[in-house]
C-alpha cells in the first residue's frame, strides 16, 4: 500500500519536486576496472608502508615506510574517498524509508552516522600512528630481531633501560598537536551543519541586538533603502509602455529596498508575509505599502487591463515609502542622495 | 444596462458583500470563531462538504444551524448513532396498501444543508451511504438514482477526543470533505462578551435574519467559477500537495483531490475578498484546512502528539510562494 502510494505521489508531484530540487541529474557508474585497479594499488602502497612482521599499531617500516609524504597522501587519499563514498551513499540511505519498520529506521539512524564517520577516522588514526623521521631521511637500523630468548629479569637489577632508536630519528607528531587539530575540524564540521540545519528550516541566525529603540534604518543602511528606492523610479522609468511591468518593478523595488534594511523576503514568504515580516522589525513602510502591494497583486495574478492610473498609483506609493525613509534617514544620506 | 428577462451576473465584489453579510449576521450567534465561520463559508462558495472536529460545546452545532437559517436552506438534521442503518440516511422505499405500489420516502439527505452530528459515532456503512452523497450528490436505492438538492451541503461534527464506541472516518471519507475547520476556545474576553450577549438577549439563541436563498448560493458559485488563477499559483499548489507526498514524517500524502480542493477553496476565498482573482495567501492560507485531514503520520508519530495541522503548517513553510516577477512571458 505505501509502495502504491509512493509511486502514485512521485507520477503527480514530481514535476514540481523536480523544479524545487533543482533538477540533480545522477552520478556516472565507476567502471569497475578503474575500481579494481585502485584496490590493487592501495593494496601495494600498503604493503610497501607497512612491515608485516611487527603489530598493527607499530610504526612501518617497510620500503615505502620511512617516507611520511607516503602516509600523508594515503590518509588524505582515504579522506576523499571517504568523503565521495558518503556524499554518493547518502541519497541510498535517506531512500526507501517508506518501507521500514520503526525499530529498523531507528536502527538505520544510529547505524549509518556511526559507519560513516568510523571510516573516516580510519584515515586519521593512519596520520596519527605514523613515526615520521626528523633526521636527514636515512633509515635507522632494524629492530632486533628476537632470535634469541630474552634474559630472565631478575629483582635485584632494574630492568635494562631500552634504548633510544636510530639516535631520535622516529618521532610521532605531538599528541597535543594532532587533537588540537582534530578539534578544530569538528568544530568547523558542527558549525557547518548548524548553519546548513538552519538554512534549511529558513531560520536565520540571532543577530547581534543594536542600541535601543534603533530599529529604524541608520547611517548606511537608509542609504541602501533609498538607493532600492531610486532603483525602483530608474524601473518606472524605463518601463513607459507597460503599466504592468511598472507595477511589478515599483514592488520589487520596495522588496530590495527591505532586503537592504535586513528584512529579506523568504522563498515560502507571500507579499501579506512580507509585509508582516517588515511590521515586526520596525520596518513598517507606511500605509503606502500594502497600497503598493494589493497593487502589485492585481498587476502580478489578475489579467485586468492595466493603465496610467495604475502606475501613477504605484508610483506615488513608491514615493511616500521614499519619503518615510528619507525622513528616517539622517542629513547626509539624504544629501547624498539629492545630489544623484 | 441589462434586460428584465435576464437576471444580472454577480461581480465578485458583490458577492463578497452578500457573503460578508451573511458572515456578520451568523456571527450574532456564533460569538468570535471568525476563522471558522469564513471557512465554512468559503466551502458554501466552493461548492464542498466541511468536516467540523473539535471538542464538545464549542458550538459545531449551532454554527450549521445558523448557515442554514441566514443562507435561507432546507435543513435537515442527523444525529448518527451505532445502530443508525444507511436507509436512515438516503431513504428506503416502502408498500402503498392504497395504490399497491413501492414508494420510495426520501431520507434526511433529501436537503440542501446537512447536518451530521457525530459521524464518527456510527458504523462504517452508514457512514458509506453519505459518500455517494457527497461525492456525486445523488442517492441510488434499489437501483434507482435521484439527485439530490442542488445546492447540498454536508457540514459533519466529530469529536477527536472519544474513542470508545466510535469508527474513525476512513481516508476514503475523509478525503470527501473539501476541508476540515477546528472550532477551539474562546478567548477570555470573547467568552465574556457571549456570556453578556445570552444574558441580553434573555433568550438561548439569537434569533437570524435570512439573507440569501439556494439561488442565491448558486449564482454565488457562478461567480467562483470565473475567478482566474495564475500558473504560477497552480503550480504553487502542485508544490504544496507534492510535498505530503515527500515529507518524512507523512505516510500518506494528499490525493489529487486535495490539489482540487485547494484551488477552489482558494477562489472561493478571492471572492470572499471582493477579488476576481487569486493571490498566493489564498492558497498559503487554506493549504492546511484543506490538506491536512487528507494526509497520514506515521505510526512513531502518533504517541507524540504531533498533529497533521502542525505538519502541514511547516510543511507550507518550506514550499516557496511564486516569485515577484513572472517565469514566463506572459501579454498584459
Amino acid at each position: 500500500m505505501a509502495v502504491n502510494r509512493r509511486s502514485e505521489g512521485d507520477g503527480f508531484g514530481g514535476g514540481a519536486h523536480g523544479v524545487a530540487h533543482g533538477g540533480r541529474t545522477g552520478h556516472r557508474a565507476v567502471p569497475g576496472a578503474v575500481v579494481a585497479v585502485g584496490v590493487v594499488g592501495a593494496l601495494a602502497v600498503a604493503a610497501l608502508a607497512l612491515r608485516p612482521a611487527e603489530g598493527l599499531l607499530h610504526s612501518g617500516r617497510g620500503p615505502l615506510g620511512q617516507w611520511g609524504i607516503v602516509a600523508i597522501g594515503a590518509s588524505a587519499a582515504w579522506t576523499i574517498g571517504v568523503w565521495t563514498a558518503v556524499r554518493r551513499l547518502r541519497p541510498r540511505f535517506g531512500a526507501d524509508r517508506m518501507g521500514l519498520a520503526p525499530v529498523e529506521e531507528r536502527l538505520r539512524d544510529a547505524a549509518a552516522p556511526l559507519l560513516l564517520s568510523a571510516t573516516g577516522v580510519i584515515g586519521v588514526l593512519a596520520l596519527v600512528l605514523h613515526r615520521f623521521s626528523t633526521g636527514d631521511g636515512t633509515p635507522g637500523p632494524p629492530p632486533p630481531l628476537a632470535t634469541e630468548p630474552a634474559p630472565e629479569p631478575t629483582f635485584a637489577t632494574p630492568p635494562p633501560q631500552e634504548r633510544p632508536r636510530g639516535s631520535g630519528d622516529h618521532s610521532s607528531l605531538p599528541l597535543h598537536l594532532v587533537l588540537l587539530v582534530l578539534a578544530a575540524v569538528v568544530a568547523v564540521l558542527a558549525v557547518v551543519a548548524v548553519v546548513r540545519r538552519l538554512r534549511r528550516f529558513r531560520l536565520s541566525l540571532p543577530q547581534r541586538p543594536g542600541p535601543l529603540g534603533s530599529t529604524a534604518p541608520q547611517g548606511d543602511d537608509a542609504r541602501l533603502l533609498l538607493s532600492a528606492v531610486h532603483s525602483g523610479r530608474r524601473a518606472l522609468a524605463g518601463t513607459d509602455d507597460d503599466a504592468r511591468a511598472a507595477v511589478i518593478a515599483c514592488y520589487a523595488a520596495m522588496e530590495d529596498a527591505l532586503a537592504a534594511s535586513g528584512v529579506r523576503r523568504q522563498a515560502s514568504d507571500s507579499p501579506s508575509d512580507l509585509l508582516t515580516r517588515a511590521a515586526d522589525a520596525g520596518f513598517a513602510p507606511g500605509p503606502a505599502g500594502p497600497r503598493l502591494t494589493a497593487l502589485f497583486r492585481e498587476a502580478r495574478y489578475s489579467s485586468h487591463p492595466m493603465d496610467g492610473s495604475h502606475r501613477t498609483a504605484a508610483a506615488a506609493a513608491l514615493e511616500e515609502i521614499a519619503t518615510l525613509l528619507g525622513d528616517r534617514a539622517p542629513d547626509p544620506a539624504r544629501d547624498g542622495e539629492a545630489k544623484r | 444596462m441589462t434586460t428584465p428577462s435576464t437576471p444580472p451576473l454577480r461581480t465578485a465584489e458583490q458577492v463578497g458583500e452578500q457573503a460578508g453579510a451573511v458572515l456578520r449576521e451568523i456571527g450574532r450567534a456564533v460569538v468570535g470563531k471568525q476563522d471558522a465561520l469564513e471557512q465554512v463559508m468559503l466551502a458554501v462558495l466552493a461548492g464542498g462538504h466541511v468536516l467540523v472536529e473539535d471538542l464538545p460545546g464549542l458550538g459545531k452545532t449551532l454554527l450549521a444551524r445558523s448557515f442554514a437559517t441566514t443562507l435561507g436552506l432546507d435543513f435537515r438534521r442527523i444525529q448518527f448513532t451505532p445502530d443508525l442503518l444507511p436507509s436512515d440516511v438516503t431513504g428506503t422505499p416502502l408498500y402503498d396498501q392504497r395504490t399497491g405500489e413501492m414508494v420510495f420516502h426520501p431520507g434526511p439527505v433529501f436537503t440542501h444543508l446537512l447536518l451530521a452530528d457525530e459521524i464518527n459515532r456510527t458504523p462504517p456503512k452508514t457512514q458509506a451511504a453519505l459518500l455517494e452523497a457527497m461525492a456525486e450528490s445523488q442517492v441510488t436505492v434499489d437501483g434507482e438514482t435521484r439527485p439530490l438538492a442542488d445546492p447540498f451541503l454536508v457540514i459533519a461534527t466529530a469529536n477527536p477526543v472519544e474513542y470508545e464506541g466510535t469508527y474513525s472516518l476512513p481516508e476514503a471519507q475523509l478525503d470527501r470533505f473539501q476541508l476540515r475547520v477546528r472550532m477551539g476556545y474562546l478567548t477570555a474576553s470573547e467568552e465574556l462578551a457571549m456570556l453578556r450577549a445570552r444574558v441580553d438577549r434573555a433568550a438561548p439563541e439569537a434569533v437570524l435574519e435570512r439573507l440569501a436563498g439556494p439561488q442565491d448560493v448558486l449564482a454565488w458559485r457562478a461567480v467562483v467559477e470565473r475567478v482566474e488563477i495564475d500558473d504560477d499559483l497552480l503550480e504553487y499548489a502542485v508544490a504544496l500537495v507534492g510535498a505530503t507526498r515527500d515529507h518524512p514524517r507523512i505516510s500518506i500524502g494528499s490525493s489529487p483531490r486535495g490539489g482540487l480542493a485547494l484551488v477552489q477553496l482558494a477562489r472561493a476565498r478571492a471572492v470572499l475578498d471582493g477579488r476576481d482573482y487569486v493571490v498566493p495567501e489564498d492558497v498559503k492560507d487554506l493549504a492546511v484546512p484543506a490538506l491536512a485531514h487528507r494526509v497520514s503520520l506515521r505510526p512513531e508519530l502518533w504517541v507524540s502528539g504531533i498533529s497533521t495541522d502542525d505538519v502541514l503548517r511547516e510543511l507550507v513553510d518550506g514550499v516557496g510562494t511564486p516569485t515577484t516577477r513572472r517565469t514566463a512571458a506572459v501579454s498584459s
